[in-house]
């Protein structure tokens, strides 16, 4: 199948033959001014996604408790096989009524647990292959903070990746945790790339490096693909067409373990979303 | 071939016709609010870009051996018959900023403020927008002066409409530029761009200081207020459906409103057909 052909094309799609799901939901937040924390350990709807395997760590493929899913099929959208699946809407509400903020949708494909960032070493980490987006355009790296860091902000790149044009053994530059005090569920990242080359994201890492470490501290470390943005209102309720508001229309694949990156939010009351999908 | 209908953009879309980039930068701190700063040599996704070559070589981000390394680069569609174009531009950052995507076409490196008179910054020939119409020539400083602020003009370049042998107006630096500040060169009353540069005069010289000399194309500016996303459908928008040639290089520059250095996160997408 080619996919959805034009705006009467999607339209008919739904009104005609019914093709689309819709996930909502809720998930908590924590106070996050100026760096990314993950929904995935976030209490709410869908529940609070478990802890990753420790290298090579786990490789999402839904249904998976914490992915975000239409009410009848949990842990995930359903797999429409030979179909392809799109998302077509995405809304925020949110209601501290201060600041506003940023969130990314983003699909979840492997993730590495029990990376300590207590002490300067190199971690081994050897990410299991990318159940999706296998060629590794696009996927960026994070650091998902699981046990709260103290006394210092540490330091980590990726000591040796592999890149989405075939280069392996490279090494990024530094990127440091926004405060030294950052809580579970707080992000590091994305963890640069390397300098002076010519790729736009990675297949799988092997190590990453710590310095300037912290007194406590663990982290998992994520490799998840972005799928869409939205503002998040101060106060309110704030939608974004991923046709014709923002010419995105992205295909979520079956077994995407979809969840949210939020920066900015100043307080911690809870995110209500829906997502509207569409598939042909 | 070009896209023709907006129901073409859907269909292409779907069809995986894309090419987008989710980036991120990690900056450095400006000077001053007002100042422009480049996101060319810092860390983040893409990696940092190279220095370019110096007057009399220079660098073309013409797509061939790694001189767009650093720059936000997409696969080559025009052999099959098609144009590629940016639907949509994304982002938020920790500082409040102006952030502005732009083509990257070529830059010189080398020059340095620390002595008047003219300095010889000879750039190569344009990769695109060949005409020079709208093609900007900036300053990027890649050593902070001290001292006595520095002036300098566009001593000997080659207008769009005025052609060769151009003197473009006086730019006095506002102050001592941070390592990553950028600032516009006036041109000739007249001229819409600029197609080449032969030399800059110094006109007052600071303590050290130097400077690549980049020729670009901007392609989008949006504004961020710190932390809160902005988007802007280039489609249904703002309607400015911009070609992304083959060989295009998109980097990342923004204007300061404030000292401190920002992250910034964000999307470029693109459709072809």
């Amino acid at each position: 199948m080619s996919g959805i052909s034009s705006l009467a094309d999607l339209q008919n799609q739904i009104s005609a033959n019914g093709y689309e799901d819709i996930a909502v939901g809720y998930k908590a937040l924590i106070t996050s001014a100026s760096f990314f924390q993950s929904t995935w350990p976030s209490t709410g709807s869908p529940a609070a996604g478990g802890v990753p395997a420790t290298t090579p760590g786990t490789a999402y493929t839904s249904p998976v408790v914490g992915a975000i899913a239409n009410p009848t099929n949990a842990g995930g959208f359903p797999n429409v096989s030979t179909k392809k699946r799109y998302l077509s809407s995405l809304s925020i509400e949110y209601n501290i009524g201060v600041v506003g903020g940023t969130i990314i949708l983003v699909d979840r494909l492997v993730a590495v647990s029990g990376i300590a960032l207590t002490s300067a070493a190199t971690v081994t980490v050897n990410t299991a292959a990318l159940p999706r987006y296998t060629s590794g355009t696009g996927i960026q790296a994070w650091l998902e903070i699981t046990t709260a860091l103290s006394v210092a902000a540490p330091a980590v790149n990726l000591q040796s990746y592999t890149d989405d044009v075939g280069n392996s053994g490279i090494s990024g530059s530094a990127m440091v945790a926004a405060t030294a005090t950052l809580a579970a569920g707080s992000l590091i990242g994305p963890l640069p790339l390397h300098g002076g080359g010519n790729s736009g994201g990675i297949v799988s890492v092997q190590t990453i490096a710590i310095s300037n470490p912290a007194t406590t501290g663990i982290a998992n470390l994520v490799l998840l693909k972005p799928i869409a943005n939205i503002s998040l209102p101060a106060e309110g309720w704030v939608e974004r067409d991923q046709v014709d508001q923002s010419t995105n229309l992205p295909q979520i694949f079956d077994g995407a373990c979809l969840h949210f990156l939020v920066l900015g939010p100043s307080g911690a009351t809870p995110i209500q979303y829906q997502l509207r999908t569409v598939y042909k | 071939m070009a896209i023709a209908s907006y129901d073409q953009i859907i269909a292409a879309r779907a069809a995986g016709q894309i090419g987008d980039w989710d980036f991120f930068k990690v900056s450095t701190a400006p000077l001053a609010a007002g100042i422009w700063h480049s996101d060319w040599t810092d860390v983040g996704m893409p990696g940092s870009g190279n220095a370019p070559g110096a007057a009399g070589s220079g660098t073309s981000y013409d797509g061939s051996g790694t001189d767009n390394n650093g720059g936000m680069t997409f696969a080559s569609v025009a052999g099959s018959g098609f144009n590629r174009y940016g639907i949509s531009f994304e982002a938020t950052s920790t500082q409040t900023i102006n952030l502005r995507i732009y083509d990257r076409l070529v830059a010189t490196s080398g020059l340095v403020t620390s002595g008047t008179g003219s300095k010889t910054m000879t750039t190569v020939t344009l990769p695109r927008f060949t005409s020079g119409v709208g093609v900007q020539a900036w300053i990027e400083c890649t050593t902070a002066p001290t001292g006595t602020t520095p002036v300098i003009h566009l001593l000997s370049y080659t207008g769009s409409v005025n052609g060769a042998g151009q003197v473009g107006g006086s730019l006095n630096l506002g102050g001592l530029p941070k390592v990553g500040d950028m600032l516009q060169l006036p041109l000739a009353s007249g001229d819409t761009g600029v197609v080449a540069v032969s030399t800059i005069n110094v006109d007052t010289a600071g303590t050290g200081g130097a400077y690549n000399l980049v020729l670009m194309k901007q392609i989008l500016t949006i504004p961020l207020t710190a932390n809160v996303l902005n988007q802007r459908d280039l489609v249904q928008q703002i309607a400015g459906f911009p070609q992304i040639f083959d060989t295009a290089c998109l980097a990342l520059m923004w204007q300061a409103t404030g000292t401190t250095a920002p992250n910034i996160w964000g999307t470029f997408r693109t459709v072809y057909g």
